[in-house]
Order: C-alpha cells, then structure tokens, then sequence
C-alpha cells in the first residue's frame, strides 16, 4: 500500500464525487453535517422544512461558488412516499447516492404517567420509521453500487439514565442502534457501513449544560461541527472498516 | 479550508512505530504535518523508517524504547521534552499477540506479554499526563484490540485481557484528566494484515475473513486513519472512547 497517497487525501475535499442526503436540516447538526460535506466537496440533498440563517448561509455560500450542490428537499418526511422521493431527488440530482445521515430529533420530555400514546407514536414514526423507510430505499441504491454509508444520530439518552429525559425519547434513541447493528451486518457483503453516533448533551441546551456540569468532564457541551465531523469521517473512504459500530460523542459523559 | 486533520506544528511519539499499524501510523502523522518520533525496541527497522521519511522531507526520528521498562519509557518522552519543547501525542501502539492456550502460557511468557501490552500503557501515560498536565493538553490513544472485548479462542488470555484492561485504563484516566485537558481514546482492530498475525497462516486467515460483516481484512492505513481522526482536532469532543474498527465481526 502507498501510505503516503491514501494519507494524502485525507487533506484534500475527499468527498468529492459522492451524494449524500442529511436529515434533520432544521436543526444545528444537520446545519452543521451539511456545511462540513459541501466544504469537503460532496452534493448534499438536506432535508429541512424551514427557512433558517444556516441554510440561507450554506445556499450563499454555494451561490458565491456558483454551483448548485446543495439542494433542499421541503416535504415533511412522514411517510414512505416523502422518505422514497427524498432519496429519488438525490438520484435524479446527482445521478446517485453515496451517503445517508439519518438526523431527527423528536423530543419527548414528559414523565411516564402523563405520556401518551400519541406522543409515542409521533416520536417513533419521525425518526425511528422514518430512518427505516429511507435506509431501505437508499439500501437499493448502495447494494446496485456496491459502495454505500449510512450514518444514524442517535444520543446518549439511548444508553444512559443518567439524566432525565422521556421515555419515548430514549426508547427511540435506543431503537436505533440494534437498527444499525443488523442493517450493518445485512449490508455488509455489498461493502456498505452503518454506524451510528451517540450524541451527549449540546452547549446549545444550555440549562442541561448548566444542570450537568458535574458529569461532564470538558464542562461543557457539543459545539455541532464537534458532532458533524465525526460523522463526515464515518461517511468517507476512511472509515471503510467501520461497521455495526457506535461511536459516542459526549465528551465524556457517558464511558461504555 | 484548513484539513479536518491536521497535526501541523504539533510532536507525537508512536511506540512500536517501525512496523506494522505503528509504521501506518508514523505515516498518517508526517502527512498530517507532525514531528514524528518512532519508538521500537528494534533500532534497526526504526532506523530504516527514519530514512525512508526523512528522504521525503518528513520529520521523524527513531528512539531506542523498552516500553515494558517504566525508565526507559520515561526516558524517551524526557528527551522529546528536551529536544523538541513538548509531547503533544503519545500512541501506544506496541503491543504482541501470542496465540496460546492457557495451559501452554509460561511464567514468563505472562510477564512478558502483561509486560509489554499492560504496563507499556500505564508507564506511557504516566510519564506523559506528568507533562500534559503542566501543558493543560495532550493527547494519547492506545491501540487496543477487538480481543479486549470479543471473546475469540485463537488469541491467549494474556493479549485479551491487556487490551481489555486498556479500554478500562482509557476510560479512567479520560475522567480524570480530562478536566486538566487531556484526550484520551483508544481504537479496537479486528484482525489486520500485518507480520503480528501472519504466523496464523492464510488459511486461518481466510476463515477469519469469511466471518466478518464486510468479508474482510482490516488493513494497517485503515487503523492508521482512525488514530489520526483521534490525534487530531476532528475528534475535539471525544473522550474515553474506543473505535472499533473490525469489518462488523464484533457490534459492541
């Protein structure tokens, strides 16, 4: 092996060439996955119903390149139909798919007598459903590649009791890492990885920050590049070996 | 746009860093823009990897270390400290796997294994937090392995339980030295094509393929590539981690 080549790369736009479709763009780590991808040269479908300072930011950004590797999918992904076109517009945008990241965060904070199942429901069926029906979709498209990279969100919550939070909430966090386990073990011998990344608390949620501060070592929270990044890197050619694997991204919080 | 993973201006040393993962690692480090020290017990291959990089403009120097003896250790990281101002990085990647059942493992063949895999990590981080702690930064990786958490037959319980006695080590000092600014994390290969697991032969090799997830091998560039993730500022928010980086044979 040429180390110095396959080292070299590391430090040039290494995504270049690749699709990928971020969820979740309504919030600060899909903001934040889709910014790091554009920068290391991927397309990027994100997904994000609203208008925000970061995606006004990523489209100026792309204008002032003067190229049209961002685009925005505005459809609430509540169905099998939306999840299907949302990977159909990354296939007829760019021609195919390379990169999957799975990003919802639907919280749920109440205490388990006050719950209902509605709450349940809507909880699990925009992320947990949601993950599954684009997986499969994207499935089709990696095993006709032979090449694919799913990438799950998921948090800390979904491992730890620590601190408080609901129970559809954490269950559905949870859910997502025996889903990335087999889709990973099923997709395997077509040379397609699935992982997941277990997020801690973000600084943007400043009063769980504040609350917490004795369990967090750095005592501080998440800046969201500290979450996009570690997902770019499970996304690229350097993490072909990775799969099945969870990596935690909490600073600390939470050691298993 | 500056690289995700640069190591530009900063000294790491990599211990068992002439061969195998540890050369890979010596490579990811230079590119990355670091001063890479190369410590082995085997002088003569660490001087040959010293000239190969040299010659293409890299800075590496090779240094004599036992890691298995806590004076020698601290005496490489007091001459990097010395010579160059500072340690930045320190990867513990020295490590040897025999592959004996436990009635066939000696005396000493325990101390020796326990020796190199076990207290190498714990002299290395020592002597290393002594001097990151006064910096307020630093970073260590250990190079674990999927042995210290899979149970798998082929390897004996002396290189299992050092690697899993390492994730543990990682975890506890990334509680208590994160607060003085150090990171700590460790990555866990499967099996990897190196001269550590040639021994087994190409048809146990092959077996062992046939079991992982992606049919497989891991190869040194790809371990290589996750220390660096680690080393470098892409990895700032995380802490007492290990990656596993085993084709999907081992989902933790």
């Amino acid at each position: 092996m040429d180390y110095r080549t396959y080292f070299q790369e590391m430090h040039t736009p290494f995504l270049k060439g690749k699709a990928a479709i971020v969820t979740g763009g309504d919030g600060e780590i899909g903001i934040a996955t889709a910014k790091a991808m554009l920068e290391l040269g991927a397309d990027v479908v994100l997904s994000a119903e609203q208008e925000s300072a970061g995606i006004a930011f990523l489209q100026e950004r792309l204008n002032d390149h003067g190229s049209s590797r961002l685009v925005l999918y505005r459809e609430t992904l509540s169905s099998e139909e939306t999840a299907k076109r949302l990977i159909m517009t990354a296939v007829e945008q760019f021609g195919h798919l390379s990169i999957l990241v799975n990003n919802f965060d639907c919280c749920d904070e109440s205490f388990i007598t006050e719950s209902d199942s509605v709450q349940w429901d809507t909880v699990f069926d925009s992320s947990v459903k949601i993950a599954y029906y684009l997986s499969k979709f994207a499935a089709d498209e990696f095993i006709k590649n032979r090449y694919g990279k799913i990438v799950s969100v998921t948090s800390f919550f979904g491992k730890s009791g620590q601190i408080a939070t609901g129970v559809s909430y954490a269950a559905s966090k949870s859910a997502m890492f025996g889903f990335s386990k087999m889709l990973a073990k099923q997709l395997g011998e077509y040379g397609v990885t699935v992982n997941s990344v277990a997020v801690g608390l973000m600084d943007s949620q400043k009063k769980l920050v504040e609350d917490n501060l004795h369990l967090l070592p750095q005592k501080r929270g998440a800046r969201p590049e500290e979450i996009a990044i570690p997902i770019v890197y499970l996304s690229s050619k350097f993490s072909d070996y990775i799969t099945g694997y969870c990596m935690d991204v909490n600073g600390g919080l939470y050691l298993d | 746009m500056e690289s995700i993973f640069t190591l530009e201006g900063q000294v790491a040393l990599v211990t068992g860093g002439a061969r195998g993962i540890g050369e890979a690692v010596v490579y990811a480090f230079s590119v990355a823009g670091a001063r890479v020290i190369i410590s082995d017990i085997d002088m003569e291959k660490a001087g040959e990897l010293e000239r190969e990089m040299t010659e293409q403009g890299y800075l590496c120097e090779a240094i004599y270390t036992d890691v298995s003896d806590s004076e020698s250790f601290d005496k490489a990281i007091e001459y990097v400290i010395e010579k160059f101002g500072k340690l930045d990085i320190l990867v513990n990647n020295t490590g040897v796997l025999i592959d004996h059942f436990i009635t066939d493992i000696s005396d000493e063949e325990w101390e020796r294994v326990t020796g190199i895999n076990y207290n190498g990590i714990f002299y290395g981080c020592r002597a290393a937090i002594r001097h990151m702690r006064e910096r307020r930064k630093g970073c260590i990786i250990n190079m674990a392995s999927m042995g210290g958490k899979m149970a798998f037959a082929l390897p004996g319980v002396h290189y299992c339980s050092t690697k899993a006695a390492m994730i543990s080590m990682t975890r506890h000092l990334t509680v208590q030295e994160s607060s003085n600014g150090i990171k700590i994390n460790a990555v866990a290969p499967g099996t990897t094509l190196t001269d550590m697991v040639a021994g087994r032969g190409p048809e146990k090799l092959k077996s062992i393929a046939e079991r992982v997830p992606l049919k497989r091998l891991g190869k040194p560039e790809e371990i290589a590539a996750a220390v660096l993730f680690l080393a470098s500022s892409a990895s700032s928010y995380i802490a007492g981690e290990t990656i596993d980086l085993n084709g999907g044979l081992y989902m933790n």
